[in-house]
């Protein structure tokens, strides 16, 4: 008996070669998806935190995500420009493309004491004299980046309805420059560049934890409400099958799921410095809109 | 031994020296009763003390977040937990202040977390016999929360954090019956 192979050797070669090609173009041939991700700090960091992340969800999704590091004032422009349909944002810029675009919510965040939400508050050096907030008025103050929900928004809003004018009540008032912000406030107050500042509670939080700095350092003069933390969205026209399979890929992260970046294999949650993901729906970030309407930010801003 | 046979002088010093014999055990025994309950005494002393050194200890550690608490501070509260929690990861009495300062705060789904994780570690927080009992915030917590967390739950089965919320106020729900570990 002669087997099939050595009776039609060419037509073997071919079939193998096909088959390999195929094989190797597996990938190739998969959709590719663009999420845009918000620079916290700088782009180094967000890719650090979130390519294990897009690598999970292109694997439990079966779609290729390509993750696209965004400076947060570029942000709302190359959405626009159609540049990404999925977003990974923090929850002003969430809420700004929400009533601009109508994004949709996909999950949010959970990360330390306050899972899916964080707040603001405002602190001042302990022994600088300055315990209460009323004492705030002629001092230095420094806020946070200007589109952080919690490092500028819920602070200057905490302030007007406290009587406090940041326009007409401090000596000056500052946003410090280049990246690290939100360190660079914390910090700012413990060594009296500023007397007083906006501070994320997740950064104390987070900061206290690292040892970087020491609860006894600070007064925290008041506190904002807690607002929902980092969110991904969808954009309005992006197939509600995917945002479906990314909420579902998202929800059931778990702090064992690993993916493999550049030959390593990397714990996803860990990674990106998150504790899990949460479903929130829109009304969650009705406290948010209130507040930017309040202090007469974009989108509700009226001149 | 028949009726008709008679003790000799050697039968009757056998019996003396096991008359002997027999009171002396007799009160050796009635001796040793006083001193097995001294051990048992003892063991509850030893019992007692040990609480009692937990008891300054933990005031002692936990004294700036407790300070914070009082004085209405829960942010400083946290921040200062988390301090004390770096040093002592684990310790069943972090989590149980954890879920109190959260519950102050209205973070009721963080407050059962922080009180289940304590719980499990160490059921004295919900035993009302216990010094460390805090069994009547939990049940406050529970009866507040466990009705909204259920509707919630109910209209939303596929959201993990919701039915999570709700296994952590069932479980409290258990443990505050007498349920165990």
């Amino acid at each position: 008996m002669t087997l099939p192979f050595r009776r039609f050797p060419l037509a073997t070669i071919i079939l193998i070669a096909t088959l390999v090609i195929l094989a190797s173009c597996k990938d190739q041939s998969r959709k590719v998806v663009k999420i845009g991700y918000m620079n916290c700090n700088n782009e180094q960091e967000t890719r650090r935190r979130f390519v294990p992340l897009t690598r999970y969800l292109s694997d439990k999704v079966g779609v290729e995500f390509v993750m696209v590091p965004v400076d947060t004032h570029d942000f709302e422009k190359r959405f626009n420009q159609g540049e990404f349909a999925f977003t990974h944002t923090n929850s002003y810029i969430y809420m700004v493309l929400k009533e601009r675009n109508n994004l949709k919510l996909i999950a949010s965040e959970k990360r330390g004491n306050f899972g899916s939400r964080s707040g603001g508050a405002i602190i001042s050096r302990k022994g600088s004299g300055i315990d209460r907030l009323d004492q705030a008025r002629g001092k230095k103050f420094a806020f946070g980046p200007m589109l952080a929900p919690t490092g500028y928004l819920a602070e200057y809003d905490l302030l007007l309805r406290s009587g406090i004018d940041p326009e007409k009540d401090f000596a000056s008032y500052t946003i410090p420059s280049g990246s690290y912000k939100h360190e660079k406030l914390v910090y700012g107050v413990l060594f009296g560049q500023y007397d007083v500042s906006a501070a994320t509670l997740l950064d104390l939080e987070t900061m206290t934890k690292e040892g970087k700095i020491a609860a006894d350092d600070f007064n925290i003069l008041a506190q904002t409400p807690l607002v929902p933390y980092c969110t991904f969205g969808a954009a309005a026209n992006a197939d509600p099958g995917l945002v479906d399979k990314v909420r579902k890929a998202l929800l059931e992260l778990k702090a064992t799921d690993t993916a493999e970046v550049e030959g390593e294999r990397v714990k996803v949650l860990k990674a990106a410095w998150i504790d899990g993901y949460e479903e929130l729906a829109d009304k969650d970030f009705d406290l948010l809109r209130e507040m930017a309407k309040r202090v007469n930010m974009p989108p509700y801003q009226k001149f | 031994m028949t009726p008709n046979m008679k003790l000799d002088r050697f039968d009757k010093i056998l019996l003396f020296l096991l008359a002997i014999a027999a009171s002396a055990l007799v009160v050796y025994s009635a001796g040793s009763f006083p001193a097995k309950t001294t051990a048992i005494e003892t063991r509850s002393m030893e019992r007692e003390l040990a609480a009692q050194a937990r008891a300054g200890l933990l005031e002692k550690l936990y004294a700036p977040v407790t300070g914070a608490m009082q004085a209405g501070q829960y942010q400083e509260a946290l921040l200062k937990l988390e301090e004390v929690i770096s040093r002592y990861p684990g310790d069943a009495h972090g989590f149980i202040l954890k879920g109190e300062i959260l519950c102050r705060m209205g973070v009721l789904d963080g407050a059962a977390a922080g009180f289940v994780r304590g719980v499990k570690l160490n059921g004295d927080y919900i035993d009302k016999n216990s010094s460390f009992s805090k069994r009547d915030t939990i049940s406050v917590l529970v009866e507040k929360s466990l009705p909204s967390a259920q509707s919630a739950y109910k209209s939303s089965r596929s959201n993990p954090a919701l039915k999570e919320n709700l296994a952590n106020l069932n479980y409290l729900k258990s443990r505050l019956a007498g349920g165990c570990e």
